[in-house]
């Protein structure tokens, strides 16, 4: 009961924090599980890739992945009615008191807050890099696939099928 | 009673056939929302997009909410909220079943070996795309900076950093009120 407890309220609060979605929550959920010890850094990453390959958000998609390897079943219904909460809340009080928009003061608080979440997301990239890119190959499929996404239109779940099979023919 | 339901089965539809969320899902939600049902125009969900990159939690969720809400209020914008993630929850618990079993093989250990570079890559390409949208001046370069250094070298906790740079957009935007 208690881990549950400690589930909904950890989810809740990635999804308090977690402004825009995508990979916002990546620092997020990364600080939570090494501290609770729920999961490693290359479990959590393998959950990153089943997130992208598999439909619907990133952030519920690893909500229910972690409540499931935490509490089965029902730690991934409440680990994810955890995440989903805050927007739903933040949503209802919104659509309920400004009926049309919110004039500019969202956008001005994004001015400050989307560089810094991009670099929380950089923090995580970081850490991601110096725990898996550990080999001159890994550090070439790395500048390969980057180049491959900023300068080409293919598709993610590609570069993830491309790479799980370099992984196994060379691994 | 057949409004709920078909909130519930039309965001779910939404919810099993986009991947990666955020802006992936727009085309579908216009296609589904818009031009389908006319359950609300292109500026709206536009609004609620922007609305949803500017308030804590997940776009979809948001968009499903005030969508769920517009139809159907409260009720509506729980039942619209829980479709859209009714399929995931079905298709993750589904995979972490399995991957329970197979993970400790050494093939599929080799295979994610090679996919967490690229997830380290698909992070980096992740920020590429944000930057344009979100540096623009020397001010967001220096908060950039500061962000990354203290989360990645001094293991300040993410929602700190979250927290003051909200606290300090408030700030601002109040102090170019008064000097008006």
């Amino acid at each position: 009961m208690l881990t549950l407890l400690k589930l909904f309220g950890t989810f809740f609060e990635i999804g308090l924090f977690g402004f825009g979605g995508g990979y916002v929550i990546i620092p997020l959920i990364q600080e939570h599980l090494v501290k609770n010890n729920w999961m490693s850094i290359e479990e959590f990453l393998n959950l990153v890739a089943i997130a992208e390959v598999t439909p619907g958000s990133i952030s519920v998609n690893s909500a229910t992945y972690v409540g499931y390897k935490v509490y089965g079943v029902l730690g991934s219904v409440v680990a994810t009615l955890g995440v989903i909460s805050p927007s739903l809340i933040v949503g209802l009080l919104i659509a309920a008191f400004f009926k049309n928009g919110t004039g500019n003061t969202p956008q001005n608080i994004l001015k400050f807050l989307a560089p810094a979440v991009i670099g929380l997301i950089l923090g995580s990239g970081f850490t991601i890099g110096i725990t898996n890119i550990t080999s001159l190959i890994n550090l070439l499929i790395f500048v390969i696939v980057l180049l491959l996404l900023v300068f080409t239109d293919v598709n993610p779940i590609v570069i993830i099928i491309a790479t799980a099979l370099i992984g196994i023919v060379f691994g | 009673m057949k409004d709920l339901w078909d909130l519930f089965r039309v965001f779910a539809q939404i919810g099993a056939l986009t991947f990666g969320g955020g802006y992936a899902m727009l085309p579908i939600i216009q296609e589904e929302i818009v031009n389908k049902r006319g359950w609300a125009t292109d500026e709206e969900i536009l609004d609620y997009y922007a609305i949803g990159q500017s308030t804590p939690g997940i776009i979809a969720v948001n968009t499903a909410t005030f969508i769920g809400y517009k139809r159907k209020g409260i009720i509506g914008a729980i039942v619209a909220t829980l479709g859209m993630i009714f399929p995931s929850i079905v298709i993750i618990t589904i995979i972490a079943v399995f991957f329970d079993q197979f993970e400790n093989y050494q093939i599929v250990q080799h295979a994610f070996a090679g996919i967490r570079v690229a997830v380290a890559a698909l992070i980096l390409n992740a920020i590429v795309t944000m930057w344009q949208k979100a540096v623009k001046d020397y001010i967001g370069i220096i908060i950039f900076l500061v962000s990354f250094f203290v989360v990645a070298f001094l293991d300040v906790s993410p929602i700190w950093v979250v927290i003051i740079s909200f606290i300090v957009g408030i700030i601002i935007k109040h102090k170019k009120v008064d000097s008006k």
